[in-house]
Parts: C-alpha cells; structure tokens; sequence
C-alpha cells in the first residue's frame, strides 16, 4: 500500500461514513454536520485528483453556500433540537434493499467495463482553458449554456420571491394597527428634534 | 491494490446509493433535500475523475454547471420548505399525508 | 433560436409590465398579445429554416431540425389556446400576475431548448427550466395548504429525478466521452455494448419515468396535479408534458435507436404497468380534477409508444399525440375552472344550465377516450401504428386497445352526469360571450385534428 492508496481509502471513509451519518442521524443539525464533512471530503477528492480550481469551487459553493442555506433553514423550521422520529421499519428496510439492489445491479453491470485511455483528442482540463470555454464561441465553446443557464437563475430568483413573501392580512385590520405604533414615535422624534434646536 | 478508474466508479455509485436510500427513507423534507445533495455530489466526484481519466475539460464544465442549477434548486426548495413550514408548523412529509383525509 | 431569444426578452418585459401596470386584466392582455407574437416568432423560424439540412448552432448545442421547430410553432400555438382560454383564471389565483406570466414564458424557453437540444448539458438546463417554475406555479395559491403541499412534493420528486438523471449522464460520458447526443451513437457501437452505456440508458429512463409520470414513478403526480391551482394543471399536464415526451423521444431516436433490443422490453414493460395503473385508478376516483390526473398518466401511457416505436413515424406519432391531447385537456380544464364544485356531482345538470359548456366538454371527452372523427382517435391511430410498423410488441398494442376501452367508463361518467342527471351546478365565474366563442374553437381545433390530421403533420 502506497501514500496514494491510504488517502484514497481515508478519502472515501470520510465521505461514506459522513454520508451515512446524514442520512440516518436523527438530530437534523447533526445531519447537516456530517453533510458538511461528506463535502469537504469530496472537496478533498478533487485535490486528490489535481483539480485544485474545482475544488475550491466545492468548498465555496456547497460548503459555504448550499450547507449555510440548510442550516439557514433548521434553524428557521426546528426551534429545538429535540430528536426525530424513527423512520418506520418496513420503510427503513424496504429504501434501504431498494438502493442496495439497484447500487448492486449497477456495479455488476459495469465491473465488466474496463477504461482506455483517451482516444481522440481532447481538452485538457486545467483552470484556464476552462474559463475560456465557458464563454467562447469556437470549438468546445460552452456560450449558450452559460447564457441560458442565467435564465434559470432568473427564473428560480422570480419564483423564491414569489413564493416567500408573506401573504398579507386584509389591509383594514392592519393600518390603524401600524398608526397606533409609529404616530407616537414619530411624535417623540419631532420633540426630541425641537429641543435640540432650542 | 493500486487506485484506478474504477474505484472512482463504484465509491461515487456507494455514495449514490446512499443518498437514494435517504430520501426513500426518511420523511423531513429537509434531510430529503440533503440526500438529494448527496446525489449530485456523487455525480460531480465521478465526472471529474473521468474527466481526470479522459483528460477532457468536458465533463468539469458540465460540473460547474450542476452547481448552479443544484444551488438555483436549493434556493427555490427552501423557499418552499419555509412557506410550508408557515402554514402547518413541520417538515414532515407524513404530517402532509395525514392532513388530507 | 430566436424563438429562445424571444422568449426570454418577454418574459423579462412581463417582470416589469408587473411593475409599471397594476390593472390585472391588461397584464393578461398583455400576455396574450407576447404569446401571439412568440407564435409568430416561431412561424418565422420555422419558415427561414429549409427542410432537408438541419443547422446546428452554438457548437452543436441545439440543432433546429424541422420537426423540433414544427413542434415548437405548435406547442406555442397550445399555450396561446390556453392563455385565450385561461386568462381570466389566472388573474385569480394570486396577486403576481405578472410574475406568473414571465415564469410560463420561461418554461417555454424550457420547451424549445428541450425540442432543439443536440447536447445532454442543454438538456440537462432544459428540463432544469422547465422545472423549476414549475414547482413555483404549483404553489402559487397561498391561501391553500394543498397548493404548498403540491409544490414541495414536486419540488422533491423533480429534485429526486434530477439527480438519477445526472447519473444516467456521467455514466453515458464514460462510455462515449462526449455528451453530444449525435456524436454519442458513433463512439458507443465501436464494439460490443459498452455496459457503462446500458445502466446510464436505464438510469434516464427511470428519470424520464419520473418527469413524464408513467408508473412505478408516477405516485407524485395525482397529488401534484390535484393540489395545484386548476389554471396552472392545465398548462402543466399538457404543454409541459408535451415538452418532456418530447426530449424523452429525441434522446432515444437519436441515440438509443440502434441499441433499441437492450432497452426496448423495460420500457415495454413501463408503458404496460402505466396504462394499467393509469386507466384502473382512474375508474375509481370522485373527483374529476383528480380523474383527469389519472388520466394524464394513462394518456402517458400512450405517448410512451411513440418513443417505443424507433423509426420515423414516432415523430408523427408524438407530435399529433402532443397536440391532441393538449388541445382537448385544455379545453376541458378551462370548462371545469369555471365550476366550483370538483366531483363528478358538480357536473349534474350541466347541459340544461349550460348547453354549449356541456356540448364542449362532450367533444373533448371524445377526443381524450380516441372516438373517431376527434383528434384523440387519429393520435392513438398513428403511435400504435408506429409500434405496429416495428413489428413486435403486438401484445402490448392490443392490451393498449383494452385499456383504451376501459378510459371510455370514467370519460363518459361526467357526460352522464352532465345529460342525465338532474341538479344545478354552480359556476363560479360568469361565462361571457368570449369564452363561449374560444371554447367553440378549441372544439373545431379537435374536430379538425380527428378529420385531416394532415394537416398538422406537413412540415414532418
């Protein structure tokens, strides 16, 4: 066993074992704990494989964003941190044999598969010829994705704001409420201002 | 034993298959989310070893792209968990369910 | 591509008519003048592009094939149907009309993107777009739990489905190492069936299972479908749908075509399991919008052949089948929108209060069971054939035609309950002359479809 293989295999721990842990932990900030080190060890991964560029993109976007956004969350749906519920048997047993099945099936489909290496030529995936093919036009150029994909962006902001913001409450009951606060205070500035002028 | 594609093939597989079992088994709408999560990132981690395997910038670009649509998708999905939140006080998808009859 | 274009610059100009017009009913007017103008559009594309050669744009990103821009005029030509039909009702669900406008503007980016696609990365972003308004449309109505509970479940199962998707994608890119879909079917046949291949094909198809409700994944959809304001079921369970068979069909014909013996029986066996669970469910439900969702799940059924079918007449199949159904869904939508009570009682009586509603919605019912003379009849005529000029899978057409009988029960309940059956329906918004008068074109739109379904299939 050489360096490589005793990271690799310490690698794939953290990430599997932090994997499970999400999934079956019944304290939901635990979960998103154990998420976090599931990303980081996948971050992890992409040094292992000299991506360092996709990298850092990993832990910026799913480990500073997505992860924060879900804690964000909990915190605004589980005041407390008291335990779930155990997810009932016959489902725990029935999800579980269905992954496993389909994750077996999978393998031995695809143990057979060996890999060559690349036959056509192709691009070399370093960071800088990857900023120049997101937005060029020529061969392998990734413009209309990248243009469309900010569409989706769009989209997906239009729909949080839509979907987020608070129905009001008919309007009659709510006005004088808000008069009744804000007169008084609006009154004690305008005192507070004319002293200081006296 | 030496690490090589395959490897990279069936540890990405264990992490998917660990995250399908999640979101069948558990029934807050949050962990669901986070096991979705865990999916995408098994694809990520596979595509950018074949693109290490292939030497082909392809496949990272097609990453950056899951990226931002996973997180245009983690936007829009918690806004809906928060207004679901508002109205009946849980996550649980069970709650839901029982709501109904 | 500049039906995209369009779209795009429309459904910003509907963001900010939202900020500059407060009166509801010209944004919907509006509206309803961009979607003619998009029709126009993709009437421009498709007549500036020649039949034979295909262009390919972007580095063969998209590639705009004849039948993609026929599909795309047409499906164009349903949402300007629905928003003429539905515009009214949509002023009703919430308060961001405009907002609701500029999202259907986006899912019909969706649609041509998906229609066009030559990459799986755009169609990836593809469904991506369709999608997520979806959910936001799906939960639009904040007054009803059972809007936001519609919205999250389809959040989840469309999150769900993305992620097998993707899947399905890598492992296709490690067997071809590329992900243009033409490019794709070279590169995979150099020797035997590479396996990495096979599991990726099974694993987008269980994918596109999810996103075009056919069983086993299509527990979400009756729930989804019920609790979503009616207005937006409508554009959902026709347009969209439409746009997800049709990606389904394209990435299979292109790609897939030649490997057809692996995949063809589980997908046999989906469209089998579909129909049945489809069409029997249906039987029993109370509710008609809930019947209706069933049904869209049985109509999948039928849509399935066409991507069943490898050869040319699948696009004729899709493309009729895709207007058929949307037109007469359409059209009963906008008639059931206007009633208050959902279950079939709420129809009793119709044809003495209403006679022309009553008359419509029988015709529609018509087309949607495939009676002849309908649009519903010449649609299933051309998948099925589709599948019987393969030559195999001749059990499967026959079990379709059983089950196509059993569809003809629940259909003809709610023209029973509207004929024979005393009672007063409430309707809950007035029906003018104008709804009347679309209601009428939508019918001859079907009656039309059913006599010279030619005419729809010119340009394919």
């Amino acid at each position: 066993m050489d360096a490589r293989t005793i990271i690799f295999y310490l690698l794939a721990a953290t990430v599997i074992g932090g994997g499970l842990m999400a999934v079956t932990s019944r304290k939901i900030f635990r979960s998103a704990v154990f998420l976090l080190f599931s990303l980081i060890g996948i971050a992890g991964f992409y040094f292992f494989l000299d991506q360092e560029f996709i990298a850092a993109v990993q832990v910026v976007v799913y480990v500073g964003g997505i992860v924060v956004l879900i804690l964000f969350s909990i915190f605004l749906t589980h005041g407390s941190g008291e335990d779930m519920k155990k997810p009932a048997l016959g489902r725990a047993v029935f999800s579980a044999l269905a992954a496993a099945i389909g994750c077996v099936l999978t393998m031995y489909l695809i143990s057979e598969h060996t890999f060559q290496g690349s036959g056509k030529p192709a691009l070399e995936p370093s960071a800088g010829n990857i900023g120049a093919q997101m937005l060029s036009v020529t061969e392998y150029g990734f413009i209309l994705p990248f243009e469309v994909v900010s569409m989706l962006l769009l989209a997906a902001m239009i729909g949080c704001i839509v979907i987020a913001i608070k129905v009001k409450v008919p309007e009659q009951k709510v006005m004088p409420k808000i008069k009744e606060e804000t007169e008084p205070v609006e009154l004690e500035v305008v005192e507070e201002l004319k002293t200081e002028e006296v | 034993m030496p690490v090589n594609s395959t490897h990279y093939l069936f540890l990405s597989l264990l992490l998917f298959s660990i995250g399908v079992m999640g979101a069948l088994m558990r029934r807050n709408a949050i962990i669901i989310f986070m096991c979705i999560e865990l999916m995408l990132n098994a694809v990520n981690l596979l595509l950018v070893a074949f693109s290490k395997i292939y030497a082909d910038a392809n496949a990272q670009l097609f990453v950056f792209f899951i990226m931002v649509v996973a997180a245009a998708e983690v936007a829009v999905g918690l806004a809906i968990i928060v207004m679901m939140y508002r109205k009946v006080h849980s996550v649980d998808i069970n709650i839901l369910n029982r709501l109904k009859h | 591509m500049k039906a995209i274009i369009a779209t795009t610059v429309f459904g910003v100009i509907m963001m900010f008519a939202g900020l500059w017009v407060n009166d509801k009913k010209s944004i919907a007017g509006l509206a309803t003048f961009l979607f003619a103008a998009l029709l126009g559009v993709t009437i421009w594309d498709l007549t500036t592009t020649s039949v034979n050669s295909p262009k390919s744009l972007f580095n063969d990103m998209l590639r705009s094939e004849h039948y993609s821009l026929w599909f795309n005029t047409i499906m164009t030509g349903c949402s300007l149907l629905y928003v003429l039909l539905m515009g009214k009702e949509v002023q009703k669900v919430g308060k961001y009309v405009s907002e609701y406008f500029a999202l259907i503007f986006f899912i019909l980016c969706g649609l041509y993107l998906l229609s066009m696609y030559n990459n799986l990365l755009m169609m990836f972003i593809g469904i991506e777009i369709l999608s997520i308004p979806q959910y936001i449309l799906a939960g639009s109505d904040k007054r009803n739990l059972k809007s936001s509970e519609a919205s999250l479940k389809y959040f989840l199962m469309g999150a769900f489905s993305t992620g097998i998707l993707l899947m399905g994608i890598t492992l296709l890119y490690g067997a071809a190492r590329t992900f243009n879909i033409t490019e794709m079917v070279t590169l995979m046949h150099s020797d035997a069936l590479n396996p990495l291949a096979l599991a990726g094909i099974l694993f987008i198809m269980i994918a596109f299972s999810f996103k075009v409700s056919a069983a086993p994944m299509h527990m979400w959809t009756p729930d989804v479908y019920d609790g979503s304001p009616t207005v937006f079921t409508a554009f959902m369970a026709t347009v969209v749908k439409s746009a997800a068979f049709f990606a389904f069909l394209r990435l299979f014909q292109v790609s897939f075509n030649s490997l057809s013996e692996h995949w063809v029986m589980v997908l046999a066996i989906i469209t089998a399991a579909t129909l049945l669970v489809g069409n029997v469910t249906a039987v029993f439900q109370q509710s008609v919008k809930r019947m209706l969702a069933y049904s869209s799940i049985a109509q999948a059924g039928f849509m399935l052949f066409a991507v069943l079918a490898v050869n040319a007449v699948a696009w004729q199949g899709i493309i009729i089948y895709a207007v058929a159904y949307s037109v007469a869904t359409i059209g009963i939508f906008a008639v059931l929108v206007k009633l208050k009570d959902y279950t079939y009682d709420g129809f009793n009586g119709l044809a003495q209060r209403e006679p022309l509603l009553a008359f419509v919605t029988t015709i529609f019912l018509f087309s949607l069971a495939g009676i002849p003379l309908t649009g519903g009849f010449m649609a299933k005529y051309y998948v099925l054939l589709a599948v019987v000029q393969q030559g195999q899978l001749m059990w499967l057409v026959i079990f379709a035609l059983l089950m196509a009988a059993i569809s003809v029960y629940y259909y003809f309940r709610v023209i029973i309950a509207m004929y024979f059956k005393a009672g007063t329906p409430e309707i809950s918004s007035p029906v003018t002359g104008g709804d009347k008068f679309m209601l009428v074109v939508t019918c001859a739109l079907v009656i039309l479809l059913g006599v010279l379904p030619q005419l729809f299939l010119t340009k394919v």
